[in-house]
């Protein structure tokens, strides 16, 4: 994998399209995590993969190139989002069908855009604070604040909702 | 209550999510071709002023392509007068050598040799620092002549290889546009890095041999489809680069926007101009004329020379804009032929909403006193792209184009033979 990463951020494009499809399922979960509809989900991946070749070379370290489609694609994803707010103000409600569905999910998306990043990066993609740390440009010590109060947060979240 | 930590009902939900694999392949695809689309492009792109003209110089390919025998082929014999003027070393000998050092913020540059003619700087210089720059970008590059900037379009930089270097050389390529260079031999090179501190280095320098003019070469043929009339119209020869100008015929009835391909082959059928080795082009041809650069090396080398027009976008003359009042956000008239979708808003920006496979670009602005404006930037994603024009243009203001899905399919060939 990690030759595969290499040939990719050189600029390989048969590379990157065979990192986007090796990722595809997580990344296509992810998005559609955030944005609850296909065409939406499927939008923000023709998003993504047009971004990562016009920049996947500023990707430092193969190992994290994982990490970069995710950080990537979840600001595409809130910037749908955003769109989608403009346009249809109560789009981003989910249904109560879907909260059923999609519980830790959704009470995910009740934090702030900085912590669900986090939150994404470390549950999700299973990282390190260290490699938060690298890909998202910050301090380990403020992926360590933005994790604990984003647990926090869900602690609370879980409270008010009184999920059981 | 669940534990919002339950990473196996967390993965649960995330797998309940169907992913359609079918359409995922799909998009990939969409987004290849259009990253396939835009380099083609690149070849012909106008260096907008605004825009940061970095080449990286990613990969050299050797593409080799011998061309079929079943196309058009003219033959403009009387080449051998121009390209003795170049020899097999000239090159090298057109550089002058330096050797200014600086070091600021543990960045060592230097400037080693320098190649000047009317058209055009080589600078070959190096960088050094005691830690690995294989992955420092260069951030600007302008070159000075008696303090003021020399109007053109440059190309640097390096490929990441994944090794670790602390040591790297490199080639600046500054063309200028516009006027030719003077004969004044002081110049000031300012480069700023992207590390930690944005070093940015002051060098003046100095040359000794005078500026080398360039030789034009009158090549005049006309390639003629569906009425339309695209002049092949001259090569000039400088030591840094040979340029190739097309026109169009002020006859046509249409406005050439733009070539698909301007490909130049040698005698052996191999490829001079690939877009890999950072050729490019300046201008474009709704603005009369569109040039195309490649190496004087590879010209100088070869016994012929074979050009491969393929393809170009036209509009009726006058249909080849559209029309906005950016005052009111409103389109007040485009063209009659394809749909594109406009959307204007406040700022000067204009927003394209493409169809799938649609081209549409934008050139200059002209407002209602007849003033010329570019664009101030452009951005893109793969589905619109959206371009600022200045402010303070005087409603209605007509944006012509540099590309348009109306296309005139063909393809033919000129040799100019040594």
């Amino acid at each position: 994998m990690e030759q595969l990463a290499k040939r990719a951020i050189s600029g390989d494009e048969q590379a990157i399209l065979s990192l986007l499809e090796h990722y595809e399922e997580t990344l296509y979960r992810t998005a559609y995590a955030y944005l609850r509809n296909e065409q939406d989900a499927l939008d923000a991946m023709q998003e993504l993969a047009y971004r990562a070749f016009k920049k996947i070379h500023q990707v430092k370290e193969p190992a994290y190139i994982n990490t970069w489609l995710v950080r990537v694609l979840i600001n595409i994803c809130l910037d749908i989002k955003k769109k989608r707010v403009e346009y249809v103000p109560d789009y981003a409600e989910p249904s109560y069908e879907q909260k059923t569905d999609f519980e830790i999910l959704d009470m995910i998306s009740g934090l702030s855009e900085q912590e669900q990043q986090v939150i994404f990066l470390k549950y999700v993609e299973q990282r390190t604070n260290k490699e938060i740390a690298s890909v998202q440009n910050i301090p380990e010590g403020t992926v360590k604040s933005r994790v604990h109060h984003a647990l926090k947060k869900l602690k609370l979240l879980f409270g008010q909702g009184g999920t059981d | 209550m669940t534990n919002p930590f339950d990473l196996e009902k967390l993965n649960k939900e995330l797998n309940q999510i169907n992913v359609p694999k079918e359409q995922l392949a799909k998009t990939r695809h969409r987004a290849f071709q259009k990253i396939q689309k835009e380099k083609q492009r690149r070849n012909n792109w106008r260096y907008y002023p605004v825009l940061a003209v970095t080449v990286a110089l990613a990969f050299v390919l050797s593409v080799r392509f011998i061309p079929p025998f079943a196309e058009t082929v003219k033959l403009v014999p009387g080449f051998t007068d121009v390209v003795p003027l170049i020899t097999d070393d000239q090159e090298a000998d057109e550089y002058e050598k330096l050797d200014i050092k600086e070091t600021k913020n543990n960045l060592t540059l230097t400037i080693k040799e320098v190649m000047v003619d009317e058209t055009g700087i080589k600078i070959r210089y190096s960088i050094e620092a005691p830690y690995n720059i294989a992955e420092l970008f260069i951030r600007k590059v302008t070159i000075l002549q008696n303090g003021k900037e020399i109007e053109g379009a440059s190309s640097y930089g390096w490929a990441k290889d994944g090794t670790v270097k602390k040591y790297i050389e490199d080639t600046i390529f500054y063309n200028v546009e516009g006027k030719n260079l003077p004969n004044k031999k002081n110049f000031e090179l300012q480069i700023t890095f992207d590390d930690k501190e944005k070093t940015t280095f002051e060098i003046p320098f100095t040359i000794k041999n005078d500026v080398v003019k360039k030789q034009i070469y009158e090549i005049d043929q006309t390639i003629s489809y569906e009425g339309q009339k695209l002049i092949i119209k001259d090569i000039t020869i400088a030591p840094t680069s040979t340029r190739l100008r097309l026109t169009t015929d002020e006859g046509n009835s249409m406005q050439i926007l733009n070539v698909g391909h301007v490909r130049i082959f040698n005698e052996q059928g191999e490829r001079i101009n690939t877009p890999e080795n950072g050729l490019t082009g300046l201008n474009n041809l709704s603005y009369g004329e569109v040039i195309y650069l490649f190496e004087s090396d590879a010209v100088n080398s070869a016994d012929s020379l074979t050009i491969e027009i393929e393809n170009m976008d036209v509009l009726p003359k006058d249909d080849n804009y559209v029309e906005v009042d950016f005052s009111k956000h409103i389109v007040l008239k485009q063209p009659s032929i394809g749909k594109a979708k406009f959307k204007i808003s406040q700022g000067g920006i204009i927003t394209i909403e493409e169809e799938e496979g649609a081209e549409v670009r934008l050139s200059h602005a002209i407002d209602a006193d007849g003033k010329r404006f570019d664009m101030k930037s452009f951005s893109s994603t793969w589905n619109q792209v959206e371009y600022t024009y200045p402010t303070e243009m005087k409603a209605p203001v007509k944006i012509y184009f540099y590309d348009y899905p109306n296309t005139i399919f063909f393809k033919e060939k000129i040799t100019v033979d040594k």
